[in-house]
């Protein structure tokens, strides 16, 4: 590593957002360098200005954004002080180039691939046409697209989620950049995509001998693909170092709180710590350690000051603790080890028989209509008390599935039975009482005209139960449930946080007692310590409540902490079903393999020493 | 893509033959057309001859079709108030309104578009303001009043142009002008919408990455994205020119389609009304069918689905 | 095991974050446009609701030895005429207030017509979806084909020109704008979870349209309600202008430009007059309806 030159380095960088209510220090004194050939990971959850820092590097920042710096350099040129157009024509592109989070929007829907892979290389880095459409077949094929010629004469829109991110790929690479961003580039992503492509991008960063930086809220897709990582909160670097030590060994006590919020794949599931709170809005100067507000260890000097850096270069963090002191602190994550119910026996609440489900697509804006079996044939029992996973990638049916054991969508062959009932012929009011819904995005889930006060009580409302005074008594002592402060009774939802509105959600479920809660992707458009919050509540819940669960999700490490009996779904069918536990250790369907060894794993990379590009 | 076309040519004609039978009802049947005709002081006696001299007491569907099958011909009826038939009365006005509605969308285009432009590019600078001030004043000014008050301006106070008639080119000035600036508003605020949310997307980000700025970025990345909104409303409003034409037309008293049409009003000659609302119906719907087939050749989305 | 363990309390400053309705009227006083809109707006509905005693003459008496009086600025104008006299010696300004009587009765009638089948037609079209949507989608093309105004003016004339039928028929021709943005925003909200939860805990259609649906519409709906109004006032003044629209001697506003075209060379101010009137009261609702789309959707302006 040594001998390396450094390509880049970034010194105290700073994005300060002018918004209505004040200056917004999004980055504050941000420094790091990268070696040729070198990845970073760039951690963080939500707000942390990860890829506010991605942006600035690029130039790319909003125009209500500004960037100060030190020092930004690339290959020993300032490239923060330098001509935007001097930058745009001889940098971006060239030397740096981004690849982004949405592959769906991120390449310009009129304009053929071929035209959007060429362009800048025949404009800016002086390529021939001919030469420039030679490199981008080439890089086509080396990225993994079928009929790379054919490909070129293509619109985005032919082409799928996965494929749009292998020619954004293909894309960045056209000018053999020496430093390549990847601004969450698998997130939108099916897992099995996301593997593949980070596996590629590896192997290409080898290749060229790119130096990388990785955008991402995943500790595990961090763990398999960098040399050290850095990470992120309010802004700010809290810790820096080797990959492998900073996961294994973390030293501040938000990368001690984070990694002890990841749900682990390995060994029996212990309950997961949890980060109480949200990260605060930092208008202002902030003169103060930015975990304080959620840090469990603070003092009160970490409120009034500045916390030193501790460490050197290559190891480093943000705390007031000593090494020492950070090695005598207690486990972030309790010893306390959770067990699925497990019920053998028993009345199933939900019997499904033969499921078919049947969608006509419109090929073409008119005529030619294509039949998709969405369900095909699925069959399945839960029983009272236990937690019930349906595992799929997108498309893969479930979410269909889903939809018709509530009775909310009909089945085009097949029975649901919901305590031993029709579903679709049962009373609203009754199936009310018996299964309840908790939807993926809390955003939309909750309507922004009602306060939580009356989103909470709109079943009783429905069903004209109780009088005013029982109502609001009713919803108390739901909030009270499910951890939601009194004080949040009249706030609407654009007054609270993801994780707040994810608790609103689950009390209005909750406020009909029912013995079932479908749980659509519960944590999923979660910041992870906000999944941990919720994951720990749905587990107490189920013990106090003896909840049933049918939990729909695409991830494994969630489904590996709480599900009792899981059934896999591939292409609208269930191709395995049973234990959770058998299953996830000795998956017997190829499909169920290839889903399980497409997990990120954390625990793998603890443990090795880094990758060496 | 030729499936498109046929679909879009045949929701086309649907349009125009269901726009064409309620005109027909609410004029012939909501209404006492032989009254209309006989006038206010005519007897009963007059009025029941009057209707069956021209057959207003036969059932109106029946009437519907007969008329419909002249159109087909090329028969367009017989005006009572001209004593002319009524195509050629339309094709002696119509070269002057093609003419008036054709340099009123240019007019339009020529403002509208580079102004929606620049307020887009620098969002909430004083150009930005100063465009959308101008967008709600315009929108708020009757059309015919701005007519009267250039007539007052240019034709009376600095008197450089003729207020009346449409025997030169000076003469479809003001007029065209007038007409134009009515569309000038809704198309200039879309250009500057669809504009900064062309400006804001992901593909534009990915094609600054790439190393595109200024007006090449403009030009290569974005344009043809924002223009393909505007095309639709510009074919719109070109269709929509035509019924414009009456106010502007009445104003300026330029003999067009639009002065025939509020003549025949006042004449009570629903046959000729009733032609010139189908005309006008027509080529809107005609107008559009352009604009899906102008966005089809822009698109790829539409044409390779 | 108890739940208190596992609730971890949000920050306190989170419940900082002022309410919708705070946020609102916060943007709503620092909205200079939508304050000019209110100002205006609220004057003319005052002018029009005292007209009576705000008019200094009888706008309907003639009195022909004070023909074309200018207004009291001009040469050979005087304090008992402010804004001079028309053509038969009627007060101008006191036809300019009862005017506005005219334009605020059949704007606000109009728009309230055609906000009733444009929401209506909208929300079932965008819930319903399938065929209701696309026959109302061609309902609403046969509509934007015809041509509005000449369609309009060939009704009032042939149904008889009142205030009631020009109300009625700008209303029938304008409900376009009401469907397209009800319908669509009804599309969006249909396929959010919380209307998928308020089906999944039993409530019927209506309960879904009336509690989940309509709460969410209607500042859209208020803000194209105040834009209509601007276009039922243009509208108005159009047909009146044209002589096919509100009939003398009642003062209308588009009625008088035509009245004062006669003098438009000698007397200009009796076509400047009334224009102004218009100009000020449209470009009013326009402004009070950009600013209440500024302040119910920050996000989402234009």
């Amino acid at each position: 590593m040594l001998d390396k030159r450094t390509i880049l380095s970034v010194n105290d960088l700073e994005v300060v957002l002018h918004t209505a209510v004040g200056d917004l220090k999004a980055v504050r004194g941000t420094s790091f360098d990268l070696k040729a050939g070198e990845a970073i990971g760039i951690v963080g959850e939500s707000g942390s200005g990860k890829s506010m820092t991605a942006l600035a590097l690029m130039r790319l920042l909003p125009r209500v954004a500004q960037l100060r710096a030190n020092a930004i350099a690339l290959d020993g040129v300032a490239i923060d002080t330098a001509d935007d157009r001097e930058f745009a024509h001889s940098i971006a592109g060239q030397k740096i180039s981004m690849i982004f989070q949405e592959p769906m929007t991120s390449l310009n829907p009129v304009y053929s691939i071929g035209r959007q892979m060429t362009e800048a290389a025949v404009q800016f880095a002086g390529l021939s046409p001919k030469a420039a459409r030679a490199r981008a077949i080439e890089l086509l094929e080396r990225v993994g697209i079928p009929d790379p010629v054919g490909r070129l004469e293509q619109y985005p829109h032919q082409l799928s989620g996965g494929q749009r991110q292998r020619v954004m790929i293909a894309m960045a690479l056209m000018n053999e950049p020496e430093l390549i961003i990847a601004d969450e580039p698998t997130t939108a992503l099916d897992v099995t995509v996301q593997a593949q492509i980070m596996e590629q991008l590896a192997e290409l960063r080898r290749e060229f001998g790119m130096a990388m930086i990785l955008i991402t809220h995943d500790l595990a897709v961090v763990a398999s693909t960098v040399d050290k990582v850095a990470v992120m909160y309010g802004g700010e670097i809290v810790e820096k170092g080797p990959c492998h030590e900073v996961l294994s060994n973390p030293m501040h006590p938000y990368t001690r709180g984070l990694l002890a919020c990841v749900p682990k794949m390995d060994g029996t599931p212990r309950r997961l710590g949890a980060i109480p709170g949200i990260v605060p809005a930092l208008l202002g100067e902030v003169d103060f350690c930015v975990f304080s507000s959620r840090c469990a260890h603070v003092r009160d000097i970490c409120r009034t000051q500045r916390p030193p850096l501790q460490g050197d270069g290559a190891r480093s963090y943000s705390c007031i603790l000593t090494p020492g002191e950070i090695a005598a602190l207690p486990p972030a994550q309790p010893t306390e080890e959770m067990a699925p119910p497990m019920v053998e026996t028993g009345p199933a609440l939900i019997e499904a028989q033969g499921i078919h489900k049947f969608y006509r697509v419109k090929k073409t804006l008119f005529g030619q209509t294509k039949t998709l079996h969405a369900v095909n044939d699925v069959s399945l029992q839960i029983r009272r008390g236990e937690t019930f996973a349906l595992v799929g990638e997108s498309g893969s049916g479930k979410t269909t599935l889903a939809k018709i054991l509530l009775g909310l969508s009909p089945a085009d062959g097949g029975t649901v039975l919901l305590d031993g009932e029709a579903v679709n012929a049962m009373d609203g009011r009754k199936r009310a009482r018996l299964m309840q819904p908790i939807f993926q995005d809390p955003y939309s889930s909750l309507n922004p005209r009602h306060t939580i006060a009356q989103i909470i009580a709109r079943p009783l409302d429905v069903h004209r139960i109780g009088d005013a005074a029982s109502r609001k008594q009713a919803v108390l002592d739901v909030m009270d449930r499910v951890g939601l402060p009194k004080r949040v009774l009249h706030n609407y939802p654009s007054q609270m946080s993801g994780g707040q509105r994810q608790r609103v959600a689950i009390a209005r479920a909750l406020i009909m007692k029912p013995a079932l809660l479908v749980c659509d992707e519960p944590t999923s458009a979660l910041d992870v310590s906000v999944q941990a919050q919720i994951l720990n509540l749905l587990a107490d819940l189920q013990q106090d409540l003896g909840l049933t669960y049918l939990l729909i999700t695409h991830n494994i490490a969630v489904v590996h902490q709480v599900a009792s009996r899981i059934a896999v779904m591939h292409q609208g069918r269930i191709v395995e079903m049973g234990e959770a536990r058998k299953i996830l250790h000795a998956p017997e369907h190829d499909y169920t393999r290839l889903l399980l060894s497409s997990v990120p794993e954390l625990a793998a990379a603890t443990a090795k020493e880094p990758v060496q590009p | 893509m030729l499936k498109y076309i046929l679909q879009r040519g045949a929701l086309a004609l649907a349009v125009a033959l269901v726009v064409s039978f309620a005109t027909f009802m609410l004029l012939n049947y909501a209404t006492d057309p032989a009254s209309a005709l006989a006038g206010e002081d005519a007897t009963p006696e007059i009025v029941e001859q009057i209707r069956q001299t021209y057959g207003f007491d036969r059932p109106v569907f029946v009437r519907y079709f007969e008329w419909l099958g002249g159109v087909a011909r090329g028969d367009f009826g017989e005006s009572y108030y001209w004593n002319k038939d009524v195509a050629s009365l339309v094709l002696e006005r119509a070269p002057v309104t093609i003419a008036l509605a054709l340099s009123a969308l240019m007019v339009t285009i020529v403002i509208a578009i580079p102004l929606g432009a620049i307020a887009a590019l620098r969002p909430n600078s004083w150009a930005d303001r100063l465009a959308l001030t101008f967008a709600v004043s315009a929108q708020a000014i009757p059309s015919f009043w701005l007519g009267l008050m250039l007539i007052i301006l240019l034709g009376v106070m600095i008197p450089i142009l003729p207020i009346s008639g449409d025997s030169s080119w000076q003469h479809f000035v003001m007029p065209a002008f007038v007409l134009g600036a009515s569309s000038v508003p809704a198309v200039m605020r879309l250009t500057r919408t669809g504009l900064i949310e062309v400006m804001e997307s992901d593909y534009i980000r990915t094609a600054r990455s790439k190393g595109y700025r200024g007006f090449a970025l403009l030009r290569r990345h974005a344009m043809r994205n924002a223009l393909l909104p505007v095309v639709s409303v510009l074919a719109v409003q070109l269709g929509q020119k035509f019924g414009g034409s009456v106010i502007t037309e009445s104003v300026f008293a330029i003999n067009g389609l639009g002065r025939l049409a509020l003549q025949s009003i006042l004449g009570s000659d629903i046959p000729t009304v009733q032609m010139l609302i189908f005309i006008f119906a027509l080529i809107f719907v005609l107008m559009n069918l352009l604009a899906d087939l102008l966005n089809a050749a822009l698109d790829p989305r539409i044409r390779i689905s | 095991m108890t739940i208190s363990t596992s609730t971890d309390l949000p920050a306190a400053s989170e419940t900082k974050t002022p309410s919708p309705r705070a946020l609102m009227l916060r943007r709503a006083l620092e909205h200079k446009g939508f304050i000019a809109g209110v100002v205006i707006v609220g004057v003319l509905i005052l002018v029009a609701l005292l007209a009576p005693l705000l008019a200094p003459h009888d706008p309907f008496a003639q009195s022909l030895p004070n023909r074309l009086l200018p207004p009291v600025w001009a040469e050979g104008g005087n304090w008992d005429y402010l804004l001079g006299t028309d053509q038969v010696g009627r007060d101008y300004l006191s036809r300019l207030i009862y005017g506005a009587r005219v334009s605020l009765t059949i704007g606000f009638g109009a728009a309230l017509i055609g906000m009733m089948i444009g929401v209506t037609l909208g929300i079932c079209a965008g819930y319903f979806g399938g065929w209701v949507d696309h026959s109302v989608s061609f309902l609403l093309t046969a509509q934007l084909a015809l041509p509005g105004l000449l369609l309009a003016m060939a009704l009032v004339f042939i149904i008889g020109p009142s205030v009631w039928v020009v109300i009625g028929i700008i209303g029938v021709l304008h409900w376009t704008y009401f469907l397209v943005v009800t319908r669509s925003a009804t599309q969006r909200l249909k396929s959010q979870d919380f209307v998928a939860a308020a089906k999944a805990m039993g409530a019927t259609r209506w309960q879904i349209l009336r509690t989940e649906i309509l709460p969410n519409l209607s500042s859209q709906i208020i803000v194209i309600f105040t834009f209509e109004l601007g276009i039922s006032i243009l509208a108005e003044s159009s047909l009146s202008f044209l002589g096919v629209g509100i009939q003398p001697p009642t003062p209308s506003w588009g009625l008088m430009i035509a009245e004062g075209k006669q003098a438009l060379f000698y007397r200009p101010w009796l076509v400047i007059l009334p224009g102004v009137s218009l100009f000020l009261l449209v470009i009013g609702a326009n402004l009070l309806g950009d600013g209440l789309r500024d302040i119910t959707s920050p996000q989402g302006r234009n």
